[in-house]
């Protein structure tokens, strides 16, 4: 395999530059038991080592490679902590995938040759100022022959090989893992329960167990079935939302603006008591005398002020005293009527 | 059986026409008409034909009862309620668009929506003097109505109707009323939606943690609040939220959490979930 390093100077040169980390990916070593040359198994592990420039630790991103015919990945980095930089007992092995899947069912091609992208929130670990990184290659059928990965490339942060916001929420990788155990462990719960046998060490540690009222034996509730009945739950809430109407019933709000504006020209107190709709029965918020109608919260929706100051307009001019009940129905054919 | 051989006997008079004549002569009595006459003059053909076009919109599991309710509907809503008082009639009306909303369930689309506008008519329908139309009041009055049978409890009603409702005197246009029947609905649907997820969560002991209750309602409430509502992928999101993976995660998350064990009842499950629902309940303006 080629040391997909090329960009040595690129990269490290101009510092926005798009493009992986420079690096030097070593060819990958099998794990043999025996001599290489004469033995007849084939080992079913292989490790490559991928070595960074020491002065530069890296804050790795994303991984990017090929994926030639290797089931199960391990991705091991080694961290240096930035508090004790110097000491070489400082740099620290961590484990950042642990056994991660590429190929769902090893003797099959499914995925064998597929691109795979490992991002920075997929990982197990903080991977910031990395110094090697070590990929433990499992292949546990021996219908392959070889097995590597191709094209290896590291993205310092920043940088990124495709789309800049992917959501996380499509890819979660690590978390995946658990809800497995957790399948297992309810089941086991489940089963123990059913045949009887006390529950023993398998939900020990599980809290819940301790609970009085003893519901503690399923401890989580079928996800399956919650799922099913959270998603229809979910399906209702959006069918209503898809059915939103932008239909009106044109309430005529006296705004704070409106309010203002009858303020400043003076409405004569003698001509009419605009009624507020917010005020239930018009017993309230008095307007034109000069007080301000207490409800912000009926903010002016563009027309509907307009229209508001153009009835006011028409409505100046109409003498003598009267009392104007402004509100949905009245607004609507005061206006077609005038 | 009977109805084999109802069905042979039928056809067996019109071929021998011998028999046919003494027959109608007896029935129809006065004019000679052919039956396809008959029924057309009597207005039985329409009224079928609307009878199995409404069997056929609403799909009803029990077509018998179904179309029992609807020519008893019938009879009712004939004229014989012209004698009776405004206040009455008005009563009468409301019965009937309630029939009409609750005929078709609101996932079939086109026959709901048919059945809202019938709703609309028959309700905007009025005395001479007034101007047809839906009012407020009358708007209100039907969606208190089609909430009382269900089994929601009253605060949550009352909290969508609140969001929902009209003034007595407003005029209420079409959309406004359409969506504030089918939100009533929706509403009725997710209340015994939630119910069963709660039976779902108390696995059978009728007592729910309250830690999972809270972790599953969390996490319907992260889905629907997702990004912005034009966006095709906010579904993919929410369904990789609300899968089992996700849920499961969240929930034993929840029950690792060193607290006090404590339950939720089945009461206060329903208002939280409902309370997620009407917040997205568009308010009428």
């Amino acid at each position: 395999m080629e040391p997909a390093a090329p960009s040595l100077g690129h990269g490290a040169g101009r510092p926005m530059a798009t493009g992986p980390a420079p690096c030097t990916v070593r060819s990958p070593v099998a794990l043999q038991v025996g001599d290489v040359k004469t033995d007849l198994a084939r080992p079913g592990v292989a490790v490559i080592d991928v070595a960074l420039p020491p002065a530069q630790p890296l804050d790795l991103q994303e991984i990017v490679f090929k994926n030639s015919y290797t089931a199960f990945l391990t991705v091991r980095v080694q961290r240096r902590r930035p508090c004790d930089v110097g000491r070489d007992s400082a740099r620290k092995w961590v484990t950042c995938l642990w056994n991660h899947c590429l190929m769902p069912s090893p003797h099959t091609e499914a995925g064998s040759q597929d691109y795979f992208s490992l991002f920075r929130h997929q990982l197990l670990c903080d991977v910031d100022q990395v110094t090697a990184v070590r990929l433990i290659l499992r292949q546990p059928s021996p219908v392959w022959l070889h097995f590597t990965l191709e094209e290896l490339r590291l993205y310092p942060r920043g940088q990124q090989s495709l789309q800049t916001d992917f959501p996380s929420w499509l890819s979660h990788l690590a978390p995946q893992q658990q809800p497995e155990n957790l399948h297992g462990v309810s089941r086991l719960l489940m089963s123990s329960a059913g045949a009887g046998v006390s529950q023993g060490a398998v939900g020990m540690s599980r809290p819940e167990l301790e609970c009085p009222g003893g519901r503690g034996q399923q401890g989580v509730p079928d996800p399956e079935k919650v799922s099913t009945e959270v998603q229809q739950l979910w399906v209702l809430t959006e069918m209503l939302r898809a059915n939103q109407t932008a239909a009106r019933i044109g309430r005529f709000d006296v705004s704070f603006q409106l309010a203002l504006f009858i303020a400043h020209r003076g409405w004569p107190p003698a001509l009419g008591l605009l009624r507020c709709p917010a005020c239930a029965e018009g017993a309230g918020c008095i307007l034109g005398t000069g007080s301000i109608c207490s409800h912000p919260e009926l903010l002016p929706a563009g027309h509907a002020v307009r229209n508001a100051i153009k009835l006011l307009g028409k409505l100046l001019r109409v003498p003598g005293p009267g009392v104007l009940e402004v509100d949905g129905c009245y607004d609507i054919n005061l206006l077609s009527y005038t | 059986m009977a109805a084999c051989e109802k069905r042979r006997s039928a056809p067996a008079p019109a071929t021998g026409s011998g028999l046919v004549e003494p027959v109608r002569a007896g029935v129809g009595g006065r004019e000679p008409e052919s039956e396809a006459e008959f029924l057309l003059q009597a207005g039985v053909t329409s009224m079928v034909r609307e009878a199995l076009l409404k069997v056929l919109e609403a799909r009803p599991e029990e077509p018998v009862s179904f179309l029992a309710s609807y020519f008893e509907k019938l009879v009712l809503s004939g004229p014989q309620g012209g004698a009776a008082g405004d206040r009455h009639r008005q009563q009468q009306r409301l019965v009937r668009a309630l029939w009409y909303v609750r005929l078709a369930h609101h996932s079939h689309r086109t026959a709901f929506n048919n059945n809202v506008s019938m709703a609309y008519e028959c309700l905007s329908a009025r005395g001479r003097r007034k101007k047809p139309g839906v009012n407020g009041r009358i708007y209100s009055e039907l969606l208190k109505k089609i909430c009382q049978d269900g089994e929601a409890p009253e605060e949550v009603v009352s909290s969508l109707l609140r969001k929902i409702q009209c003034r007595d005197h407003e005029a209420v246009p079409f959309d406004v009323f359409r969506y504030g029947v089918l939100s009533c609905f929706v509403l009725l649907e997710f209340v015994a939606k939630a119910d069963t997820l709660y039976d779902v969560l108390d696995d059978g002991s009728g007592v729910a943690d309250k830690r999972v209750c809270q972790a599953v309602l969390g996490t319907l409430e992260d889905a629907l609040g997702a990004s912005d509502f034009s966006v095709p992928i906010r579904y993919l999101e929410a369904g990789s939220k609300l899968g089992p993976d996700c849920l499961a995660l969240a929930m034993d998350k929840a029950l690792l959490e060193r607290k006090i064990c404590s339950s939720m009842n089945r009461e206060e499950f329903l208002k939280k979930a409902t309370a997620l629902f009407i917040a997205k309940v568009k308010p009428i303006d």
